[in-house]
């Protein structure tokens, strides 16, 4: 059986992640276009809250979800604990997969970092803001990824973890009957016990980087220029580089 | 965790720059970010290193680099490494990085950068922010304060190296000073060519933007430049697209230029059109009606660039350029294009 692993994240008072939308879209597709009993697995680290999210992922398609929840030992992970958590559970619990597929960012912290990170930490080859698979067999695919310049072909050996944009294809929207099954769906949860995890690595404590302080926005600049126009254009950039 | 901070302190010494090195190019914030560290090594006193991997490295760069204030250059040059891929470049970096142990490691905030930056931070499992718009040191605990876009101070306090990607300047000009034939160490490294990365993954093909690509993606893009009316003739638009290119932006528009049939009608901005949240706005002759401006509320700055200095858009603007828009517009590509 060929297993398709997508990891979403709950934003608290918004629900799925937008990019993770296209990310389980796009394993939904690989699982319905290959006909050969695929299985989309979704996971998601974050408090019990999050598994309205999973349930949300189930409706428009996955067939298994994973809630990975400690409020003692996840609580307060950094991007790199984050992935540490997601990496452990994947080893842990999927085993052997043909590919995963994250979003590309999020949108409260947007990182970007959480899908390199997990196929470092399991080894394997990754390509980040693919907007669409070209083509899949059973050892390897190609993708198209948007870089800053322009867009890039690329060939990967599976198994393989993507990031995906808002690609080609758009998600799709959830029956009213599927919704009703996914209430009812069994949803695995796990902890830091349950996948034995290093607690000294994750965690407010034990994440590598600290929010130390929020700082406030310098009151909201209103500055008019005047004059020749190389004398607005040379004053204006250097107010703005120093305005940030 | 006293133990451990102060063995760091002794192990990891120094300030390094990776600079994205792609296709026979180096990336032009490279500059930027070497204006930046040297700035942090000094107040460290301790040394500024610059690692470039790929292809046909330039000689001359390297000079260059030296004379603006690196100290040491270590670089990777194989025809093998063309094209910037991750994945491969990621085992030469990290073997760098094991030589040099550097306490900060300063990466762009670039799409190709980013995931390199996350694999070397998930092998050394250490802190990483991404898209910090600025940087500052504690020279005591010489922690890097880290200042993220969403207006939070980040610290690493007890790993290292502390590593960060930092954006690019939108208008790109500094300066840095120069010193000509500063002398300055260069450390190539070969490459492991019996990797078997390089039969799991590799780059096919690259098409780089065209132009119409500024009408794509408004609604996640970064920077906005809007036309309107003011804009007057075709010519004075071909120079605001000119001027987008250079910036890295997207182009938006009012209605009455959507009507004109100058811009798609997907790239309208306001109550009929799109809602846009971009860092930065530019307002290009745009008056500033509600209809419009209904699509731009959640910009987090906005440039008015506008003949008439008592229109809604000028007001509500956070820098107010007020004068002829073919004028400003010709002043900001001369004063841009000389840097680049
Ligand atoms: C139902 C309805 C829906 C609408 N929906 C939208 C919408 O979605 N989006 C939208 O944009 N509009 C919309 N409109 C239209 C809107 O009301 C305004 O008419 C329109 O936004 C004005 O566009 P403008 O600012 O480009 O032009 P104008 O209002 O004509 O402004 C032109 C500006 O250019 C400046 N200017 C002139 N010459 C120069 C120069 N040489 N250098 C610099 N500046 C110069 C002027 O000072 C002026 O401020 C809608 C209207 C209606 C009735």
């Amino acid at each position: 059986m060929n297993k398709i692993v997508i990891c979403i994240k709950h934003i608290h008072n918004i629900g799925i992640n937008y990019f993770d939308l296209y990310a389980l879209e796009e394993g939904v597709q690989l699982k319905e276009q290959n006909q050969d009993n695929s299985k989309v697995i979704v996971f998601t680290m974050g408090p019990r809250g999050s598994e309205s999210t999973l349930r949300t992922a189930i409706s428009k398609g996955a067939d298994e979800a994973y809630l990975l929840t400690d409020d003692k030992f996840f609580k307060g992970s950094d991007t790199i604990a984050t992935s540490y958590i997601l990496a452990t559970a994947i080893k842990l619990l999927v085993g052997q997969y043909k590919i995963i597929i994250c979003g590309k960012k999020t949108y409260d912290s947007g990182t970007e970092q959480v899908g390199p990170a997990i196929a470092t930490m399991l080894n394997i080859p990754h390509v980040s803001y693919v907007r669409e698979i070209k083509s899949i067999n059973q050892r390897r695919l190609t993708v198209e990824r948007v870089v800053d310049d322009g867009y890039e072909t690329i060939r990967s050996s599976l198994p393989v973890l993507l990031t995906v944009t808002n690609g080609v294809h758009k998600p799709r929207i959830a029956s009213i009957k599927s919704k009703l099954l996914a209430r009812k769906a069994n949803i695995k949860i796990f902890n830091a016990y349950d996948l034995d995890i290093n607690t000294s690595k994750i965690g407010l404590y034990g994440s590598p980087t600290q929010v130390v302080s929020l700082y406030t926005k310098k009151k909201k600049l209103k500055k008019k220029f005047s004059g020749s126009a190389r004398y607005i254009v040379s004053s204006f950039i250097k107010q703005f580089n120093n305005s940030i | 965790m006293n133990n451990m901070s102060i063995s760091l302190s002794y192990t990891y010494k120094g300030v390094c720059i990776y600079a994205e090195y792609n296709r026979g190019c180096i990336s032009t914030t490279t500059y930027d970010l070497i204006h930046i560290g040297r700035s942090l090594a000094t107040k460290l006193n301790v040394t500024l290193s610059v690692i470039i991997i790929g292809s046909n490295i330039n000689k001359t760069i390297t000079q260059d680099y030296i004379n603006i204030g690196v100290d040491n250059l270590y670089i990777c040059d194989n025809t093998l490494l063309y094209e910037f891929q991750d994945n491969i470049y990621s085992d030469i970096l990290l073997r760098m990085i094991q030589i040099i142990c550097p306490e900060i490691l300063i990466f762009s905030a670039t799409s190709r950068s980013i995931p390199l930056a996350s694999i070397i931070a998930a092998k050394l499992y250490t802190g990483m922010t991404s898209n910090c718009i600025s940087l500052d040191i504690d020279i005591k605990t010489r922690n890097l304060q880290q200042f993220t876009e969403d207006m939070k101070t980040i610290l690493t306090p007890y790993h290292r190296p502390q590593i960060v990607t930092l954006r690019a300047k939108i208008f790109n000009k500094i300066r840095v000073k120069c010193k000509a034939n500063r002398i300055g160490k260069i450390v190539k490294l070969p490459i492991d060519v019996n990797n078997n990365i390089f039969n799991k993954i590799k780059a096919i093909n690259f098409t780089k933007y065209k132009v119409d690509n500024i009408f794509k993606d408004l609604s996640t893009a970064e920077v906005i430049v809007s036309v309107g009316r003011g804009v007057r003739t075709y010519k004075i638009f071909q120079l605001i697209k000119e001027f987008v290119m250079i910036i890295n932006g997207k182009l938006g528009a009012s209605k009455g230029i959507v009507d004109l049939g100058w811009v798609p009608y997907s790239c309208q901005i306001g109550e009929t059109g799109i809602s846009v949240n971009p860092r930065l706005y530019i307002a290009c002759g745009i008056s500033g009606h509600k209809q419009h401006t209904i699509g731009i509320n959640s910009s987090s700055t906005i440039v008015a660039i506008n003949i008439d200095p008592n229109c809604y858009m000028m007001q509500i603007a956070n820098f107010a350029l007020q004068g002829d828009l073919g004028e400003i517009i010709t002043e900001f590509i001369k004063q841009l294009k000389k840097h680049n």
